[in-house]
């Protein structure tokens, strides 16, 4: 029968033909770029070295580079690349919003802010855990804080004014605590601390985020189906069974985790949840479902690209990465806006 | 599949602690298309919501005899289609991924991986509404029509006993309006309860086996179309006139003429 050799081909027919290719090619990016930043720093090491280095082989001292102090850096912003831009496109997903960052419910913001009360506090001295685990501690609440005012069954608009008043309370607390510093060095150091940066982290570091994150990437990555759904609008998506109310908090959970875990260690990176979504968006053909991963990846390229260029651009004192990648937000953004402006005007300019 | 069945007994929803539905009670089963009537604000879009789950109610709702909180949201799902009014897509997602999304309660999380059944039953629901060309189109570049289609082809693809519509023929043109509420009297045909909102009397009356009017939050007039789009019935519940023709045996009804204000 006609009919049955039809059924045969039961997937629809795939109008992508490089998607298979999407995934490959921007790992082999991933991996490229974090073989590059192994090798880029003051003592620059051509690729092969820093493979044979991360085998055990090749000099001591090459060794003692890559393994002590460059590798926990370019796991560092591996890591928190993947975690912010796919942070940033499940929340795009769950508000149906591109412009949606992992910023918009104020767990960056508060983590930040107990991080710096940290330091403020001197407590950061003493205890080389209590910044990162305050901030992810920080983080935690937030979300507790926002269901708080919002109420546990609050819908979206609800959860997003809650989530401007946490952030500017976050704001708020922050300056208080720079201007509350002890001393001028104190004070120096929230400053510096708060624009964000990857020097010097230890492989402490990674241990305390790694785990976090990774639970941040899986439980974001599990809903992806539910936000594919949400495309629907939410009454259609609750008809398809999806637990609109529990895939909010579950969202939000992922999002204060993952960022706080990123929080803690990195301080705060802007623009990489809102540019790497919207980079991969038009090779997955806006599906918020297939979007998650190559968002990851490319937010992973993304970060590891700024770390090493930091490191390359010539300057009396370093350039923070977090500095940087807020630079390359500012044009980005205007080229959206730019575009809106077209699709508003009906593609006349 | 045993025929489906609603029951509500005495079924309230308030929305912000405003009674929007009061004391409704009526039994629907399995083989009828129901056209769901009355002027704006009747109640009629939260009656459905309701019926589908999606708003909090008091009284009784049973579905198949079940009670429905007893379902889990899998299996409701599985059991209701439902239609939203407005067919809003909010990402230009591809049109045929939009009806695998009927399949998401059959466990489809990727519509480039399915089974053979699911991937006939979705070429199945995209023929019955005409839009296997739509396929690969954008869904934001569709016409108004073209996506209420799709849409339709959507609930369609969940293969549910239940089938509930929220003005499935609103923004369609006159063609589309017939091919819709074709497709929607052959699903009752077929066994399914189909529940329809609809602002279209002349489309009502003459597709539907069962009429349900309501106003002011509950249901003044309930059977068969001839008994509830009366002349008394329309002036109360409408503040209209309806023109009545007869097409070689069969009614027709145009609304007509404003009558005074009820």
């Amino acid at each position: 029968m006609v009919a049955e050799t039809e059924a045969g081909s039961a997937s629809l027919p795939d109008r992508t033909p490089w998607r298979g290719w999407l995934l490959p090619v921007l790992a082999l990016l991933v991996g490229g770029l974090f073989v590059i930043s192994l090798g880029v720093g003051p003592v620059a090491l051509p690729p092969g070295d820093v493979i044979a280095a991360l085998a055990g082989r090749g000099e001591a001292a090459h060794r003692i580079i890559i393994w002590e102090i460059r590798l926990p850096r370019a796991i560092l912003a591996l890591a928190i690349g993947a975690v912010l831009a796919m942070g940033g496109a499940a929340l795009q997903g769950l508000l149906r919003n591109p412009l949606a960052a992992p910023s918009l419910f104020g767990a960056p913001q508060s983590a930040a802010l107990a991080a710096v009360a940290t330091i403020s506090l001197g407590i950061n001295d003493t205890l080389g855990w209590g910044l990162p685990l305050a901030a992810i501690a920080g983080a935690f609440a937030s979300v507790f804080l926002l269901l708080a005012i919002a109420g546990r069954n609050a819908g979206l608009l609800l959860l997003i004014l809650s989530g401007l008043a946490v952030s500017s309370l976050a704001g708020a607390g922050t300056v208080l605590a720079m201007n509350l510093a002890p001393n001028p060095f104190a004070a120096l150091e929230i400053a510096f601390w708060l624009l964000g940066s990857l020097e010097d982290r230890s492989m402490r570091h990674v241990m305390l985020a790694l785990p976090f994150i990774s639970l941040a990437l899986l439980l974001l990555w599990l809903q992806r189906g539910s936000y594919r759904a949400l495309a629907l609008g939410e009454d259609a998506a609750a008809s398809l069974g999806v637990p609109v109310e529990r895939l909010r908090l579950t969202t939000i959970l992922g999002v204060a985790m993952g960022v706080g875990a990123a929080v803690a260690v990195s301080g705060t990176i802007a623009f990489i949840g809102l540019i790497a979504p919207h980079l991969m968006r038009p090779f997955v053909r806006h599906d918020p479902a297939r979007l998650l991963l190559p968002a990851a990846l490319c937010g992973s390229a993304l970060l590891l690209a700024a770390d090493i260029a930091v490191r390359l651009i010539p300057a009396t004192s370093d350039i923070k990465v977090g500095v940087l990648t807020s630079i390359i937000g500012v044009p980005f953004f205007l080229y959206l806006i730019v575009r809106e402006r077209r699709s508003l005007s009906g593609g006349l300019a | 599949m045993s025929p489906p069945r609603i029951a509500l007994e005495d079924v309230t929803v308030r929305i912000a602690g405003r009674r929007i539905v009061g004391g409704v009670s009526l039994e629907l089963a399995g083989g009828t298309l129901v056209a769901l009537i009355g002027p704006n604000g009747a109640g009629k879009t939260t009656l459905l919501k309701a019926m589908a789950g999606l708003l909090p109610h008091e009284g009784r709702l049973a579905l198949n005899g079940n009670d429905r909180v007893s379902l889990d949201r899998r299996a409701r799902a599985r059991l209701i289609g439902y239609l939203p009014q407005g067919h809003q897509v909010h990402w230009p997602l591809p049109a045929e991924d939009i009806v695998a999304l009927g399949r998401f309660p059959h466990g489809v999380v990727d519509p480039r991986r399915l089974s053979s059944e699911d991937g006939r039953i979705i070429r199945e629901a995209m023929r019955a509404t005409g839009t296997e060309a739509l396929a690969g189109q954008s869904a934001t570049t569709l016409s108004g029509g073209e996506r209420a289609r799709i849409m339709l082809a959507r609930v369609l693809a969940v293969e549910a006993p239940i089938l509930l519509a929220d003005e499935p023929t609103a923004s369609l043109d006159p063609r589309h309006q017939l091919v819709v509420m074709e497709i929607l009297r052959q699903q009752a045909r077929q066994g399914r309860l189909v529940v329809a909102v609809t602002h279209d009397l002349t489309l009502a009356a003459r597709m539907a086996d069962r009429i349900v009017l309501m106003n002011g939050g509950t249901v003044v007039a309930s059977g068969a179309p001839a008994d509830v789009l009366s002349d008394g019935q329309l002036a109360e519940t409408y503040g209209i006139r309806a023109l009545r023709l007869d097409h070689g045996g069969e009614p027709a009804l145009v609304p007509w003429q404003v009558e005074a204000q009820p």
